[in-house]
């Protein structure tokens, strides 16, 4: 995909570094893990593949969920991508994963925004009790 | 010195006010008009966020086109015409995706109100647009003069 996407850049990194690391640590030792972005016309995709056995959960909501029943796992409390959950809410998106014989596929679907204005600097008060002193009257 | 009070602006509105009064903002691709009637001893200030509206979703004042004729219309509501008012733009600095300027915003906000701006034959007397910076400006309303600083910190 040649095009940039617009996001906000600390929550994407998070999201993929955790569902990036859940692939690394549940996937088979000796396996591959394969990232595939694609676009559509209002969204992009990052799939994340790995080989192994899905998730030992009975519903995949638990997978998502902060100290679920099953969530944690060998390598960590299992918070991982239930913040990846979350963020992905945050950018107006949605995780899921689906499994079959051998692999894990972990999707991620963002939004596809619109370029939009540098809104933290535009009315941003951060500025507001600073003086005028020095200012350029025009 | 601004001797009445003085009130902040965010995206998306539009405020008139009277002297002795100052109205504020803050910007950074955002492009914010002034409008002032010396006559009358009152203002206007808006802060929009993107030049066109789109035609999906709300017609709101975050949009050039539409923030600027609706305020220029409530200055005429408050008794003002074309040939009294007078213009300042400010705001406009490039924003940069990945190092590249993205869509680039902020010049499309300041040329979009100098359009409407021509259309509505309110002159502009003092802009200060582009560049790389944010800005601060607050619009005394007593003598219809806006105090200008960069932003000092400002990822625009």
């Amino acid at each position: 995909m040649e095009e940039k996407i617009i996001s906000d850049p600390k929550k994407l990194y998070l999201i993929l570094k955790n569902v990036l690391a859940n692939a690394c640590d549940y996937g088979d030792a000796n396996g591959s893990v394969q990232v595939t972005i694609s676009k559509s016309e209002s969204a992009v995709t990052i799939a994340i593949k790995n080989q192994g056995h899905g998730p030992n959960v009975e519903y995949k909501a638990q997978v998502f969920t902060r100290f679920a029943p099953g969530a944690e796992g060998e390598h960590g409390l299992g918070l991982g991508l239930s913040i990846a959950r979350e963020l992905c809410g945050l950018l107006d998106g949605s995780i899921d994963y689906e499994v079959d014989e051998t692999t894990v596929t972990f999707t991620v679907t963002l939004p596809l925004q619109e370029a939009v204005a540098d809104s933290e600097a535009c009315g941003s008060n951060e500025f507001l009790f600073e003086s005028f002193d020095d200012a350029i009257e025009l | 010195m601004i001797h009445g009070s003085s009130t902040f602006i965010h995206v998306g509105q539009i405020h008139i006010d009277q002297s002795p009064g100052a109205i504020s903002t803050v910007l950074g691709s955002c492009v914010a008009v002034c409008l002032y009637d010396s006559k009358l001893g009152i203002g206007a200030m808006n802060h929009y966020l993107l030049p066109f509206w789109n035609g999906n979703g709300l017609q709101t004042p975050k949009f050039g086109n539409i923030s600027i004729p609706k305020m220029i219309e409530q200055m005429v509501l408050h008794g003002s015409s074309a040939k009294t008012l007078e213009a300042k733009i400010f705001g406009g600095a490039s924003m940069s995706i990945g190092g590249s300027e993205a869509m680039m915003i902020g010049e499309k906000n300041v040329l979009v109100a100098r359009e409407i701006l021509k259309e509505y034959r309110i002159g502009i007397v003092a802009e200060d647009v582009g560049g790389q910076n944010g800005r601060k400006i607050q619009f005394d309303l007593e003598r219809g003069k806006v105090l200008m600083k960069y932003a000092t910190r400002c990822e625009v």
